[in-house]
């Protein structure tokens, strides 16, 4: 068994303002092995790929590359060496076919005085790739057109039409179907035997044991250790995954409960999830947690109105209810706060007043224009009340922290007098005081009758805050506990 | 189990509205053209004849070298909006020279200006990332007031008759009966074309117009593929000023303003080539600007004034775009 390091990380340290994203890191990379990298969500795992791959460069420490110290200083540089990385996200251009994605920017050419690119030799080479992993598409087919699993081979296929040394696989199989994984498999393998090192991050602990020869664990931008797949069990690697206890800053107490405000049947929506039910209570926070990808935020959209339903029912103080947009879901009385705030839940460059108004504004309508003055005393008070921290009313919501700009985004959802609030990933992006301050406020909410469902990738932000918690995987919901019941196992085993 | 029945059943029932789109998209402007013509033929008199034809395509041969740099712009994701002014101002350049008797030294001039241009659009937008929207029409304003500032705005005329023959041939010129001018548009088709297909450069346009970031990612230089495009497109005002200058044996300040802006862009569009780049072909631009100068000429024959012209223009202008969109999406 080859076992050469071809790669060694040695203390290597990573700061973003803010944070430290990698605390001194040691990892090594054999020749023909498959080093699984495991880690929950922020872990540092992402940071350290895009250290290989030239894109950051470490703040610290020293990579050795073949015995030698390097530095990558850009991703071609990296590319030169041997190192072809798979990201998660694609980097294909939808335009284009796939012999032209596979060779972009190294185009073989040919004729001797008119340089001329090869396109015979493109469609040949990308045709015996394609064939390589059995994937029988045409390499002249556009991108566009192609379904997403085959996008995800496609990028295997642009890393493997090189002759890499070094292969980064970032969670490869989350948009494959079993057989495609098989195959994507039995290629690694014939990569392993070749001498090619492959670094496979994934969440998917039982593909761990099926592919990995080693794992490292990264826990807080920090290895919590590495070893042989036959020593390690999932158990061990959980236990490492999670490690520290909850810090005791969730303002959680126990509360009165009212009527059941909310309720959602056999709920299912095409291609996203299906088969959803749940209950919310008056006074009551249930959590959603799961891994990313697992749906969650299309459930929260399409309770709003803003994603269609395929079957089943939406409840809403006791009537079915049928929200066409959000508008109608708006006007019933529920009120969603996005993850993507930029996107979904804010006006830019608009002021904090105009954005606390913005959903509700029949609500200031004074003969045909708005009733300006009442805005201001309105805004004045939610800003009193939620501590937004703004010089003034006026001021573009842009140049607020994210944490202020949460709070203006709650304002808004309690101006058009929501009933029930949807917090999607509420804390995400903020620092640790303002945290604290949301949670505060959704206690109060909570304590006040509000029914709040909150969607969380943080396990600790779930079991410290929810009353009850859902756990979804992959459009389904997996389990559902009590808060008593609750710990980060069980979550993890329902989520994975 | 369910989803892949259904899956199934999406891809049997589209397979016809696939090939259908396809068609669409490859042919549909060709229907397009062919059926102006014949509407054209039918309706206009005397369109059908040598002459007829011939005068158009010369007209046309002008403003189509500009047409190249644009496609070259808008499949790369840009978009070039200096056109107009930089024609006036290579025209300019060039005729200052063949007034005092060099006409090769006005072309290379008109040239050189054009490709100066372009090179300062495209250090702008490549290296300082400015939009290029905002650049070239910056561009606009500033070459429309250098090409009318050194005379005053008057034009500019003289030069020796015998000097200038041959660079009078370039715009005026007849090879076996056919213009020159319309072989000279012919070549730079073929070479553009080459230039787009078989050529690495041309291949990054397409990737840098499909998606910036992905080619990025590749390797391609964002500033540097800029800087050729925009300087490519400066090269070509430069040509259709120059050949002009050749065409009149005079410089007319203000003779890009209008048609060739709108035209430039115009042909691009109608041709049936993604506005926001990264797919179509300069094949499609000449079928474009064909449409749009059979069509103008036409209605000329058939007595509609050119107010009303330009109104049917525009609202052919509007109907490729929304079949455009129909089959884009």
């Amino acid at each position: 068994m080859k076992s050469e390091p071809i790669l060694r990380f040695e203390g290597i340290i990573k700061q973003f303002p803010g944070v430290v994203a990698l605390k001194g890191v040691n990892f090594e990379l054999r020749e023909g092995e498959v080093h699984v990298l495991v880690g929950a969500n922020g872990a540092g795992k992402s940071t350290l790929v895009k250290i290989l791959a030239g894109v950051y460069q470490p703040d610290a420490g020293r990579i050795i590359f073949d015995g030698k110290p390097v530095t990558m200083k850009t991703p071609e540089q990296a590319f030169e060496m041997g190192i072809s990385i798979v990201y998660q996200n694609f980097n294909l251009i939808g335009k284009m076919d796939i012999g032209q994605n596979i060779f972009l920017n190294r185009e073989p050419l040919k004729g001797r005085l008119i340089r001329r690119i090869d396109w015979e030799r493109i469609y040949s080479e990308t045709q015996s790739v394609l064939e390589r992993l059995h994937v029988n598409i045409d390499p002249k087919s556009k991108i566009d057109d192609l379904p997403v699993a085959d996008l995800q081979m496609v990028e295997i296929a642009k890393a493997l039409a090189v002759q890499s040394r070094i292969l980064v696989l970032d969670e490869p199989t989350s948009s494959l179907s079993g057989q495609e994984t098989d195959e994507l498999f039995s290629r690694i393998s014939q990569l392993k035997e070749e001498g090619v090192a492959i670094l496979y991050i994934s969440h998917r602990l039982e593909e761990i044991k099926r592919i990995g020869d080693r794992v490292t664990v990264f826990r807080d931008g920090e290895g919590m250790g590495s070893g042989n797949i036959e020593d390690m069990s999932v158990q061990k690697i959980i236990k490492m995954m999670l490690g520290r206890d909850i810090k005791k800053i969730y303002p959680w107490r126990a509360r009165e409960t009212g009527e059941e405000i909310l309720s959602v049947n056999n709920l299912a929506s095409s291609n996203a999830f299906s088969d959803i039910s749940f209950s919310l209570r008056t006074g009551e926070i249930l959590g959603i947690s799961g891994l990313v990808g697992a749906k969650r935020t299309e459930l929260a959209h399409a309770i709003f109105g803003a994603l269609p339903i395929g079957s089943g029912q939406v409840r809403f103080k006791g009537r079915t209810v049928e929200f066409r947009s959000p508008k109608d879901a708006i006007h019933a009385g529920i009120g969603l706060l996005p993850e993507d705030k930029a996107k979904h839940g804010m006006f830019e460059i608009l002021s904090v007043a105009s954005n606390v108004t913005s959903a509700g504004l029949k609500l200031l309508k004074k003969g045909l224009g708005l009733d300006l003055n009442k805005e201001k005393g309105v805004v004045e008070e939610y800003k009193e009340k939620l501590n937004i921290m703004t010089p003034s009313t006026k001021t573009q919501i842009e140049s607020l922290s994210g944490g202020n700009q949460q709070k203006v985004v709650l304002a808004k959802s309690l101006f058009t007098n929501s009933e029930v609030l949807i917090f999607d990933e509420p804390t995400k992006g903020i620092d640790v005081g303002a945290k604290e301050e949301i949670y505060n406020l959704m206690i109060e909410l909570a304590g006040n009758g509000k029914g709040i469902i909150m969607i969380s990738s943080e396990l600790p932000e779930i079991l410290g805050m929810s009353d009850r918690i859902l756990v979804m995987k992959e459009g389904r919901v997996t389990a559902e506990m009590s808060r008593e019941e609750a710990n980060q196992e069980k979550l993890l085993e329902a989520a994975l | 189990m369910i989803s892949q029945t259904s899956t199934i059943q999406f891809d049997q029932k589209s397979v016809h509205a696939m090939n259908w789109r396809l068609y669409w998209e490859r042919y549909g402007v060709i229907a397009a053209f062919i059926i102006v013509l014949i509407l054209a033929s039918v309706m206009a008199p005397n369109f059908l004849s040598v002459s007829n034809i011939l005068n158009v395509l010369t007209t046309m041969s002008f403003v189509l070298f500009v047409t190249y740099g644009q496609t070259l712009v808008i499949l790369s994701g840009g978009m070039d909006l200096s056109h107009g002014s930089l024609v006036s101002l290579t025209c300019m350049a060039s005729a200052a020279l063949v007034a005092i008797g060099h006409p090769w030294m006005g072309l290379s001039a008109g040239l050189a200006v054009g490709a100066f241009c372009g090179l300062i659009n495209g250090a702008i937008i490549g290296v300082i990332r400015l939009n290029p929207i905002i650049t070239t029409l910056g561009m606009l304003y500033m070459a429309g007031g250098l090409a009318l500032y050194f005379t005053d705005g008057k034009s500019i005329v003289g030069g020796d008759p015998a000097k200038v023959q041959g660079f009078h041939f370039l715009a005026e010129g007849r090879i076996f009966h056919i213009p020159f001018v319309i072989i000279l548009a012919l070549v730079f088709l073929l070479l553009t074309h080459f230039l787009l297909r078989h050529t690495r450069f041309g291949n990054h346009i397409y990737a840098l117009g499909g998606n910036e970031e992905a080619a990025e990612i590749a390797g391609i230089s964002y500033a540097k593929m800029k800087i050729i495009i925009f300087t490519l497109s400066g090269l070509s005002c430069g040509m259709a000023g120059s050949l002009l200058s050749a065409r009149m044996l005079s410089g007319e300040p203000q003779v890009g303003a209008g048609t060739f802006l709108l035209e430039s862009i115009g042909a691009v569009v109608v041709g049936g080539n993604d506005i926001f780049g990264g797919m179509g072909n300069v094949g499609r631009t000449l079928i474009g600007l064909m449409i749009l100068h059979f069509l103008g000429n036409a209605l000329n024959l058939m007595g509609i004034s050119t107010f009303t012209q330009q109104i049917i223009v525009g609202v052919v202008v509007l109907l490729f775009c929304y079949l455009g969109l129909v089959h884009k999406k």
